[in-house]
């Protein structure tokens, strides 16, 4: 990626190719060496809206003089000091890039939103470079882009999968049962021979051969009897052979397909469920993988089958007898595209339907689960209509999906026996004139009749292979994207965990454009309790995320006991940290099993300990079945407050000595948040903690407050600090303390 | 980690973490009421009439961990293992034990029937013969650590069950598909 500088010494113009895979085309870069001799280029950005509103290329250059607006055949140059900074703007579906502020504020870029990572980046150079903090040479580039691994994240969902599908499939064979492979395609193989062999011994070898007084082995009706039912034996036998061998090699491809896409699932960057629907990935595990199964189920041996099948029987119609053997083929052609326009047409019908189907069922349990709201208001007349429009739109596509095949297998099955009594008149008419025999009639006749199964399998093969190969493909980019960022991580040497951290400059955002943090910067001491505070929105989340490790800074750095933590190895972190977060998620299993989440060897004991200082062992002793109750889809609902207990509980079993907190606010009653406020005072005792705060207990207790809004901290200090110095957190406070007052608390 | 070590470290880290009120079995008493109820008398003289006995692992460790509270739901303690109490004041406590926790052995099952995904059973049981009805779902059979089955009713009684391996094969297969 970074070379060093192509010289054009030429026209005197250098070109860094090293920054972000800058590629400015020769015709720009001699236009500026025509127009500006001398200059030297550092960056440059591709804009892909011009000032017109349409699609085309306009490159802004920076260089050691200033930066460069490229026309069609112009150069205006914006010298150094003049220009003000330059600053990027997300539009809707879009964006623009400004230099200067207030009056002097110019638009010199329009884009569309796929160049919006690409723009910050290079406005983030250009502003470095304008302040003179880099210079503008080709040897000082910046470390490696901040936005390099966020772009892993986002980048590979869109590249394909490395290597040839099917390869990568078959490559999923474990070695111990490759061998079953050359035994499924012999046995295929051997099938397809036997199929084509029957029609011949039941016809040709029977009747001229056997029947015939001149034939070769007259009147041996035992050896052709043998002969035939010998040949249909093999062919069950060679039926059942593959049948067996192919079914274990797939439930066990099928299992290692599902495990290896969960797997790399486990070690996506989270940003790939924030952007990605996690109701697709689960379809990807379930639909995919069984779409692939269905690859090696039916598509491979039917191919092979009925490839075999069709050749060699066509092999042998020409060799019996070629006219006739024509003849009777004229027909397929036409069928085969007969079958070619029909079944796309069967297929969308019922994709449609299917699609129609998936409307209702959204519907149903949209409906059903809002169905106190639909009471509440008496809506069920409008549910009512909602759920019909989709019932009838499923009922008229099913309907016409099966009207088609009902009309089209008669005509077809007709076709079919149109072309037979055709082969038999002319086979007939040509045996009236010696020139075929009956045996070789009734051979044709017999290929003839198992013909149309294998057209028709394959047409639908070619059919089926568009759907698997999409589903192979977006199955293995998981994977790839999966293993990639697994492989990606650093290795310093895992240590004991202090629990001291620093966050420097640090800024990051979700959506490129859209920064959630600003340079952000925070320190927490060994065993200290830190608050952040702000209003909703001011980034107080996205603080906990990064230093859990969720996500990776875009700008500045994480220092975990002075470690960058994308130096960490994988899984560095794992039961050193505890999270507590708002919303808890409980896992399938029983209370005790999601309280000992993070050490699952915990004995009962120690459970019963952290879930008391949790607060939360009275209310698990009450339920039916104490710590072992099951929760979860079917078992015992619980209530908010009681969740985030079980989590509080669940962290502290881990014993960690850096503990991330987000209280919870909504759905909790006084009682309970008092209980939760003394399970998190006993908690954070001997540790660090950081914890997002909503209450003034809490903030006043802490060893020191951060303010935060719109992503920046913009004040820092204790409790009392904080409150003398009158600022935006004093305001907070005092509203909190109105509004406790309205309603009668007081503090 | 043994459960110890981690014990004995959550101690020293964390003054606040408290272990678990276990009652040490000599400083507790408990008798039979004139109303068929059970009286608790702790070591600091604390009465607790009636007395209700709670298991906290109903399934994994039965006579461990009781929660000993009052009518109003308060607990006043844990009992660490039913076994290191005396045999009667055990008997006593197992005894309540088993009539909060009333789950009869199936013994032999008559008929099993299915309809609407509602399971018919006719069996004999321990405490007798009876029938019930099952609705047909996953939380109405759970696997218990020891092997045995539990299920329950539409009403919520509870029955117990012998292994999966111990069950007639028929049963099994039943099971399988219903549950």
């Amino acid at each position: 990626m970074r070379s060093g500088a192509d010289v054009y010494p030429s026209i005197g113009v250098s070109v860094d190719r090293g920054l972000h895979n800058v590629t400015l085309p020769d015709s720009i870069a001699r236009l500026l060496g025509q127009q500006l001799p001398g200059y030297r280029i550092a960056a440059s950005f591709r804009a892909d809206i011009g000032r017109d509103e349409r699609f085309t290329d306009q490159w802004i250059v920076a260089g050691h003089t200033g930066l460069v607006l490229v026309g069609d055949d112009t150069v205006e140059l914006l010298p150094w000091p003049e220009t003000g900074a330059i600053v990027c703007h997300r539009y809707v579906g879009g964006g623009g890039m400004t230099s200067g502020t207030g009056a002097d504020t110019r638009l010199i870029a329009h884009f569309s939103a796929a160049r919006m990572a690409d723009a910050q980046n290079f406005a983030q150079v250009v502003n470095r470079i304008r302040t003179g903090e880099m210079p503008a040479t080709a040897e000082s580039q910046p470390e490696a882009l901040p936005d390099a691994q966020a772009e892993t994240g986002r980048s590979n969902r869109d590249s394909p999968p490395s290597g040839n599908i099917l390869v990568r499939l078959f490559q999923l064979i474990p070695d111990s049962k490759w061998w079953r492979l050359p035994i499924v395609a012999l046995a295929l193989v051997g099938g397809g021979i036997a199929a084509v062999a029957a029609p011949y011994l039941a016809g040709q070898f029977l009747f001229d051969e056997v029947l015939a007084p001149e034939g070769l082995h007259a009147g041996r009706l035992g050896l052709a009897i043998g002969l035939i039912l010998l040949a249909r034996l093999a062919e069950t036998a060679l039926r059942i052979t593959w049948g067996l061998t192919n079914a274990s090699l797939i439930h066990d491809l099928e299992m290692r397909l599902k495990r290896t896409a969960f797997a790399a699932i486990q070690h996506l960057p989270m940003r790939f469920f924030s952007d990605r629907h996690t109701g697709e990935l689960m379809t990807r595990l379930e639909q995919d993988a069984w779409d692939i199964a269905l690859l090696f189920h039916i598509i491979l041996p039917s191919a092979i089958h009925g490839g075999v099948f069709l050749a060699g029987s066509l092999i042998a119609m020409v060799v019996l007898d070629w006219q006739l053997a024509l003849a009777v083929l004229l027909p397929f052609p036409i069928l085969f595209i007969v079958f070619r326009r029909v079944f796309p047409e069967v297929d969308s019908l019922y994709e449609r339907m299917f699609r129609a189907e998936a409307d209702l069922r959204s519907v149903t349990s949209d409906s059903l689960t809002g169905i106190r709201v639909v009471r509440a208001f008496g809506r069920q007349c409008r549910e009512m209509a909602r759920f019909a429009r989709p019932n009838r739109r499923a009922a008229k596509l099913g309907f016409r999906a099966d009207a088609m095949i009902g009309s089209i297998l008669p005509p077809m099955a007709l076709v079919t026996e149109l072309v037979l009594v055709g082969v038999w008149a002319a086979g007939v008419w040509m045996i009236a004139r010696e020139q075929v025999t009956l045996g070789l009639l009734i051979t044709f006749a017999g290929y003839l009749g198992r013909f149309f199964h294998p057209v028709g399998e394959l047409v639908g093969l070619i059919q089926d292979w568009a759907q698997v190969s999409t589903a192979a493909r977006r199955l293995l980019q998981l994977i790839d994207s999966g293993t990639s960022a697994y492989q990606s991580q650093g290795t310093a040497p895992a240590t004991k965990l202090q629990g001291h951290i620093n966050l420097e400059q640090v800024g990051f955002a979700y959506e490129p454009g859209q920064p959630v943090l600003r340079n952000v910067n925070l320190t927490v001491g060994q065993g200290e309790t830190v608050g952040l505070a702000g209003p909703t929105g001011a980034g107080k989340s996205t603080v906990l995320n990064l230093i859990a490790g969720l996500y990776t800074a875009d700008e500045g750095r994480v220092l975990l006991d002075d470690v960058d933590m994308c130096d960490l190895p994988p899984r560095a972190l794992a039961g050193r940290i505890g999270v507590v977060l708002q919303e808890t998620h409980l896992f399938l299993g029983s209370v005790a099993d999601n309280i000992a989440y993070a050490c699952p060897d915990a004995g009962r004991e120690d459970i019963v300990t952290a879930a008391k200082t949790a607060n939360a062992h009275d209310f698990i002793v009450e339920l039916p079945d104490g710590y072992e109750t099951q929760l979860g889809p079917g078992g015992h609902n619980l209530s908010g407050g009681q969740r985030q207990r079980l989590a509080i509980a669940r962290a502290l079993l881990l014993d960690p000595p850096l503990l991330l907190m987000d209280e919870a606010t909504a759905n909790v009653d006084s009682d309970t948040e008092q209980q939760i406020q003394q399970a998190i005072e006993r908690v954070a005792h001997g540790r660090t903690v950081v914890v997002i705060a909503h209450r003034l207990s809490t903030l006043r207790t802490a060893d020191r407050l951060y303010f935060m809004e719109d992503g920046r901290v913009v004040e820092s200090g204790t409790h009392a600090e904080l409150m003398d110095c009158g600022g935006s957190y004093r305001r907070l406070v005092e509203r909190q303390r109105a509004a406790l007052e309205t309603i009668g608390i007081g503090e | 980690m043994s459960a110890h070590d981690r014990g004995k470290l959550s101690q020293e880290r964390a003054p606040g973490l408290a272990l678990p009120a276990t009652i040490p079995p000599h400083d507790f008493q408990c008798e039979h009421t004139l109303g068929g109820l059970v009286r608790a008398v702790l070591g600091n003289g604390v009465a607790i009439e009636p007395a209700e006995f709670h298991r906290t692992f109903p399934f994994s460790a039965p006579d461990e961990f009781i929660s000993i509270r009052d009518a109003g739901g308060v607990e006043h303690g844990l009992l660490a293992d039913l076994a290191d109490l005396p045999t009667e004041t055990a008997e006593l406590i197992r005894q309540e034990l088993r009539r909060r926790y009333f789950a009869p052995h199936i013994t032999r099952i008559e008929t099993l029937t299915e309809k609407f995904g509602r399971s018919h059973w006719t069996v004999q049981t321990d405490a007798g013969p009876t029938s019930f009805e099952v609705q047909n779902e996953h939380a109405s059979l759970r696997d218990l650590p020891n092997g045995m089955l539990l299920l329950i009713d539409i009403h919520g009684n509870r029955y117990l069950l012998p292994p999966r391996a111990e069950l007639d094969g028929r049963i099994r297969r039943q099971l399988e598909a219903m549950f």
